[in-house]
This record gives C-alpha cells, sequence and structure tokens, in this order.
C-alpha cells in the first residue's frame, strides 16, 4: 500500500485518496438503514461505481451520502440518494435505475414518461364541497438545464439561476404580474407577511436535506416570487432549483390547475427565449434533485376535513386505492389537525400532470361523499373503490 | 451540510464576484480575512487529496456567527492546508493565536516535572481537574481501531467501545462517568462535514481506573484526556503526559506519527487548536468571584477562560465554572498547565477572601 498522508475528519466526499483504499474499506455500513438506497447498493454496485464522476465532477458517495447519514425515517421509506446534476442520473444509473424502479412502482429503464399540461383535459375539479375542501395547491419542480443541482451547485451557479429566474418572472403579466423577495435582503415587514400568507420557506432543519448539502451557503441566491393575487408562487433554489406553486382558498382545483399550467408554460417560453431549457428527457420526464419527483414532479392536493372518514378502519386502504396519499396540514412529517387533512396524489413518474390531479379531484370527490354518508350515520361500503 | 459540492468542476467558469460568498452579515475569523481579492488568488488550488478552498471555508459561509464567541470559521482537510491556503491560514491563526506570526515557532513540552505545584489546589472549591489534546495521525487512516491502544498496560490499561455496537448498558455506563459523546448537534462542525457516515468508526476507549481516556474520529482523529476528581493537577498532567507519549510510541511502531511541524506544533483539524490543542481545566466553586466586577479582567490577566459545567456554549450552575487555559499556540503544555494552576489557585484564594467580606484589590495579577 501508498504511504499516504491521511485525511482530517473533515476531508470531503472528493477526497482523492479514498481510491487507495479498498471497496470494502470504503463501502458504508448500511446494516441499519432502511432506504430505497440501502436496499440497492450492494458492495459488489459500490466497487463498480465508486471510481465514476459526472462532467461536474459529482461521485457515488456524493449521491449516496444523506442515506448514509439518515439511517431511515420512522413513518416514511426514504430515497437516500440525491442527483447532483442532470448527468448523475446516466452515469449512475446502475443504482439509480432499481432506486427509481422501487420508488416509482415498478417503473423499468425501458419505460417512456408522458407530460401533459393541458389543463384543458382535466374533467371537473371545479366543483369540490368547499364546505369540506378548505384550500386547493398544485406544486412542482424545475431544474434549468446547463446548471448543477441545489446539492451540487456552486455560489456563482446559484446566483445565475436566481438571476435568470427573476428576469423570467418579472416579464409575466395580467393575473400573474408579481414581485420577488430574496430571503437575505427581506424587510421584518416583508417576512411577517410571507409566513402570514404562508409562502415563506426557510433553511432547511431536516437532516435528510442537509445531509445533500443543499442547505449550503444559505441564504445567498434564495428567495420567494409570487404574484399580486397571491396565487401563483415560485421558490427559487430551495431543494431544487425552482419550486412552482399555484394555490388558492377553497375547492376550485380546475382553477387551480389552469393557472398551474398557464404560468408554468409561460415561465418556460421566456427561459427558452434566453436560450435555456428545463432539464427533461422523455424516459424521466422532468428531472429533478430527489430520485422521487421524477416525472412530474407534481404534488397536486387539498386540504379537507375528513374527521369521520379518517377514523374508518378502512381509511388507509381507501387512499390507496385511490392511489393518493395523506399527510398533516403542515406539509410532510406533519400530524393532521382537527381532522382536517392534506390529501394528494402519491404517484409523480408513469403518469402525466393531468392524470395525477385527475386522481386528485375524483378522489377528493369520493371522500367527501364517503365523509357525509359517515355523517349522516350510512354505511359507506358500497363507495368502496377498485384499485387505480 | 455540505458534500460533495464544493469540488464541483464548473465553478471556475464563473467569476470570482459571482463566486465570492456574502460575509457581509459574518463575525467570525475567516470572514475578517477572506477578501475577494485573496479568493481569487486561491480558489483554483487544491491539497493533494483534493481539498479546495471552499471545503476550508464552508463552514465559516454557513454559520455567519456566534452569539458570544468569534468562531474560527474555516478548518484543515489535511495537513497540507495549512500549506496550500497559508495565504487565507496565516492571518486567521495570527489573529486568533495572539498576534502569532508566520515566522513563529512553537515549543513542545511534555515533561510533566517541569509542571511547579498544582497538587494542592485546595478540593473543598476545586471539584475536578482535567487535561485534553488532540492528535492527528500520520500514515495510513488507523488500523481498526483498538489495537494500538489495547497495548497500554499499568494503570492505563483499557477498553475500547465503538459507538455503533455499544450495549445500552454500557452507553449508560459511558454516560454517567461523563464519557461519551455523541453526534454533534453545533451546526458550526456539521457544516465543516466531520459528522458524515456516523458512528462508523467512532469510539471511546477509556483505561479500568477511569482516569484516562480516548475519543477516536470525533473532531479529531484522537482526543486524549486525563481527568480525575479534586484539586490534583500535578497528578492529573503527569498521566496525561506519560500515556500521551506511550500511544505516540506505539503508534510510531506502526509507522504513524502525529502530525506536528515546529511552527504549528500539533496540526489539528480546526486552527484554534493548533499549537499544543490543550486545554487544562477544572471546575471550581467561584460564586462570589464570578459576580465580582473585575471577575473578567482577572480571568483576561491570568490567560484563562470561563464555561459553564457543560464544557463549550453552556452555562455555570450554582457558580460552578470550568476554568482553562485560553492559550494553544505559541506557549507549551507545561506553560499552559503552569497558568492554571496557578491562576485558579488565586482565584480560590480571592474566593476566600470575598468570603470573609474583605477586598481582593491588592490581588489583581498583572497581565502575564
Amino acid at each position: 500500500m501508498l504511504q499516504v498522508d491521511a485525511i482530517m475528519p473533515f476531508g470531503n466526499t472528493h477526497n482523492q485518496l479514498k481510491m487507495n483504499y479498498s471497496a470494502e474499506q470504503e463501502y458504508p455500513d448500511l446494516t441499519k438503514h432502511n432506504n430505497h438506497m440501502a436496499k440497492v447498493l450492494t458492495p459488489e454496485m459500490y466497487a463498480n461505481l465508486r471510481d465514476k464522476q459526472t462532467p461536474s465532477g459529482f461521485t457515488l458517495d456524493d449521491v449516496i451520502q444523506t442515506g448514509v447519514d439518515n439511517p431511515g425515517h420512522p413513518f416514511i421509506m426514504t430515497v437516500g440518494c440525491v442527483a447532483g446534476d442532470e448527468e448523475t442520473y446516466d452515469v449512475f444509473k446502475d443504482l439509480l435505475d432499481p432506486v427509481i424502479e422501487d420508488r416509482h412502482g415498478g417503473y423499468k429503464p425501458s419505460d417512456k414518461h408522458k407530460t401533459d399540461l393541458n389543463p384543458d383535459n382535466l374533467k371537473g375539479g371545479d366543483d369540490l364541497d368547499p364546505n369540506y375542501v378548505l384550500s386547493s395547491r398544485v406544486r412542482t419542480g424545475r431544474s434549468i438545464r446547463g446548471f448543477c443541482l441545489p446539492p451540487h451547485c456552486s455560489r456563482g451557479e446559484r446566483r445565475g439561476i436566481e438571476s435568470l429566474s427573476v428576469e423570467a418572472l418579472g416579464a409575466l403579466g395580467g393575473d400573474l404580474k408579481g414581485k420577488y423577495y430574496a430571503l437575505k435582503d427581506m424587510t421584518d415587514d416583508e417576512q411577517q407577511q410571507l409566513i402570514d400568507d404562508h409562502f415563506l420557506f426557510d433553511k432547511p432543519v431536516s437532516p435528510l436535506l442537509l445531509a445533500s448539502g443543499m442547505a449550503r451557503d444559505w441564504p445567498d441566491a434564495r428567495g420567494i416570487w409570487h404574484n399580486n393575487n397571491k396565487t401563483f408562487l415560485v421558490w427559487v433554489n430551495e431543494e431544487d432549483h425552482l419550486r412552482v406553486i399555484s394555490m388558492q382558498k377553497g375547492g376550485n382545483m380546475k382553477e387551480v390547475f389552469n393557472r398551474f399550467c398557464t404560468g408554468l408554460t409561460k415561465i418556460e417560453e421566456l427561459f427558452k427565449a434566453k436560450g435555456h431549457e428545463f432539464m427533461w428527457n422523455e424516459h424521466l420526464g422532468y428531472v429533478l434533485t430527489c430520485p422521487s419527483n421524477l416525472g412530474t414532479g407534481l404534488r397536486g392536493g387539498v386540504h379537507v376535513k375528513l374527521p369521520n372518514v379518517s377514523k374508518h378502519e378502512k381509511f388507509g386502504e381507501i387512499l390507496k386505492r385511490l392511489r393518493l396519499q395523506k399527510r398533516g396540514t403542515g406539509g410532510v412529517d406533519t400530524a393532521a389537525v382537527g381532522g382536517v387533512f392534506d390529501i394528494s396524489n402519491a404517484d409523480r413518474l408513469g403518469f402525466s400532470e393531468v392524470e395525477l390531479v385527475q386522481m386528485v379531484v375524483d378522489g377528493v370527490k369520493l371522500l367527501v361523499e364517503m365523509e357525509k354518508r359517515l355523517e349522516a350515520g350510512q354505511s359507506i361500503d358500497g363507495l368502496m373503490p377498485e384499485q387505480k | 451540510m455540505p458534500f460533495g459540492n464544493t469540488h464541483n468542476n464548473f465553478k471556475l467558469n464563473f467569476s470570482v464576484a459571482d463566486e465570492y460568498p456574502d460575509l457581509t452579515k459574518h463575525n467570525n475569523h475567516m470572514a475578517k480575512v477572506l477578501t475577494k481579492e485573496m479568493y481569487g488568488k486561491l480558489r483554483d488550488k487544491q491539497t493533494p487529496t483534493g481539498y479546495t478552498l471552499d471545503d476550508v471555508i464552508q463552514t465559516g459561509v454557513d454559520n455567519p456567527g456566534h452569539p458570544y464567541i468569534m468562531t474560527v470559521g474555516c478548518v484543515a482537510g489535511d495537513e497540507e492546508s495549512y500549506d496550500v491556503f497559508k495565504d487565507l491560514l496565516d492571518p486567521v491563526i495570527s489573529d486568533r493565536h495572539g498576534g502569532y506570526k508566520a515566522t513563529d515557532k512553537h515549543k513542545t513540552d511534555l515533561n510533566f516535572e517541569n509542571l511547579k505545584g498544582g497538587d494542592d489546589l485546595d478540593p473543598n472549591y476545586v471539584l475536578s481537574s482535567r487535561v485534553r489534546t488532540g492528535r492527528s495521525i500520520k500514515g495510513y487512516a488507523l488500523p481498526p481501531h483498538n489495537t494500538p491502544l489495547n497495548s497500554l498496560d499499568g494503570e492505563f490499561k483499557g477498553k475500547y467501545y465503538p459507538l455503533k455496537s455499544m450495549t445500552d448498558a454500557e452507553q449508560e455506563q459511558l454516560i454517567a462517568d461523563h464519557f461519551l459523546f455523541d453526534k454533534p448537534v453545533s451546526p458550526l462542525l456539521l457544516a465543516a462535514g466531520m459528522a458524515r457516515d456516523w458512528p462508523d468508526a467512532r469510539g471511546i476507549w477509556h483505561n479500568e481506573n477511569k482516569t484516562f481516556l480516548v475519543w477516536v474520529n470525533e473532531e479529531d482523529h484522537l482526543r486524549v484526556i486525563s481527568m480525575q476528581k479534586g484539586g490534583n493537577m500535578k497528578e492529573v498532567f503527569r498521566r496525561f503526559c506519560v500515556g500521551l507519549q506511550r500511544i505516540e510510541e506505539i503508534f510510531k511502531k506502526h509507522n504513524h506519527g502525529f502530525m506536528w511541524n515546529e511552527h504549528l506544533g500539533f496540526i489539528l483539524t480546526c486552527p484554534s487548536n493548533l499549537g499544543t490543542g490543550l486545554r487544562g481545566g477544572v471546575h471550581v466553586k467561584l460564586p462570589k468571584l464570578s459576580t465580582h466586577a473585575k471577575f473578567e479582567e482577572i480571568l483576561t490577566r491570568l490567560r484563562l477562560q470561563k464555561r459553564g459545567t457543560g464544557g463549550v456554549d453552556t452555562a455555570s450552575v450554582g457558580g460552578v465554572f470550568d476554568i482553562s487555559n485560553a492559550d494553544r499556540l505559541g506557549s507549551s503544555e507545561v506553560d499552559q498547565v503552569q497558568c492554571v494552576v496557578d491562576g485558579v489557585k488565586l482565584m480560590v484564594e480571592m474566593e476566600k477572601k470575598l468570603e470573609k467580606g474583605e477586598s481582593i484589590d491588592s490581588m489583581i495579577p498583572a497581565q502575564k
């Protein structure tokens, strides 16, 4: 073995001496781990991939660090790996294809993903009962081709993304006209207002996110843009380059989705006019930082009052058949309060945007009917859906 | 927390102005020193292991400042960091270590017989005594943890407890003994990348007497601690020196020296610990002195610092303070422990005077 100087505990995942150690010595201890990465990454796979890097220098260790440092979540099966750039999904396909397959219901490397952002294709969705459906929201992410993703981007890249985004968003007009608030220049008043509007995002505290490197240099080049009507919102440089959100009170998901699609399409045109595309391919759809968000990156959902249905023994089963998931009203990792749940699509990849929002619309409509039945003391056995 | 990103190959396509961090709200040693010009000069350099300027500074960028202490804001990734990035680290070291110049030489003295006194601190006031330091291993990565330490014998005979395979009973005992360390929560440490892969290859070794303890792979490769109840700092320091030297001999036999040079002394991860890496201190009851108007001034003159009894970033409880040497670089181990011994002896006398309602004005020391 070569005599080399050892590395301090502070050395990072691009440490050049690690190749002097055997794959076995470098392979992480995953015996207590329960995430998608840990299920897939064998010592042999680690050995095959450990000397590879993407053109921007993202390594296997970079991909998996968050999964090594976070053995598992008590309630959810986490992904345990992230992409640092578009090429990650290709250079590390031996790892990421099986992770994607496991996470996205058997999606194969040869499958094609369909994108459909035509809101006219959504049926109904404008008549969810506002006595039960308190608010409706659709979000997605977008990555700007040519830049590294949040776990890996440099300050210069991140600032470049910010200035491009601010320029593009600044050109939006009509009901989309709005303003950008950089996190680092926000006044106390602006901050309070954004908190009251439920728009403000802050430095993440989740170790899942922190371990991937996405919070470096916070709050440099992070910000929030929203339209004057406060129904269309863009987060810049949080977990993805862009997170695009359309939301409003009540149950008119159709309108929310209309605005979502119109806004997204306009933003994409503006970026293209400046010579920048979104990362997209016909296999993975929109390419985002976390493999769980590939495809549409879309989470469409409502806050809905279901105090009776949620206590029904078949609640979990119903959601599963409708391809929906529940969260608390604080978002992922929170509990429901007062019988109000966040109900959204469970899928991201292998279904189009229209299909996913259709599931939410149809599923929530059914759940509200079930809630009314149970309120009236009636059975819902006759309403049980088939597996979608 | 940064992982696999400060080595991004595209960043050099962006201008220095685009890549230079925003340090306008920052207050740490790195932020005081790192100008845009300096960033421009150093940003394309790396050490032989691939450590970059961005790696060095990430913790300081991500942690603008501590409310009470001036943090360092940069770390080394290897021995060569202190050389490749000397343009940044030399001024940081100078600022942090009382004007220590790039040409200064550091003296190492681990001969415990050179310590005068220290065996008679009043145990009615001095509850416990402790000396710690760090060591970095030159050469290969440490072989499976316990081999070198397990060959210690006599008063140093002991056992290694790896963090990841500790039993609950062992864990309870180590907590009760105040020995256990856990994954850091301080963002200062986490942002530097030191907690990656926790708890892999971390552990605690201690002798059967529970007076000599080694932490493996926490903030440094090794942290070596000698401690016991009461005020016999002389004994604590003797055991510290003897134990350290035994460990060093064993490591040398395996062809691993400790990182050391005549300018910076012992090379450790944080620039604040260069030189001796030594923090020697006591837990001492000073309820009256600590509320005296001149308490801080006295400490400064004695070259001592105070902490709460939970260590750095904690408050004192019941008038009991952790009093230790403030210096690390530019004075030897014996010098620093001597400061503690002499200074604590004086402060206990002051405490006794104040208890009797007498003044301590004539006892205020000159600046050491």
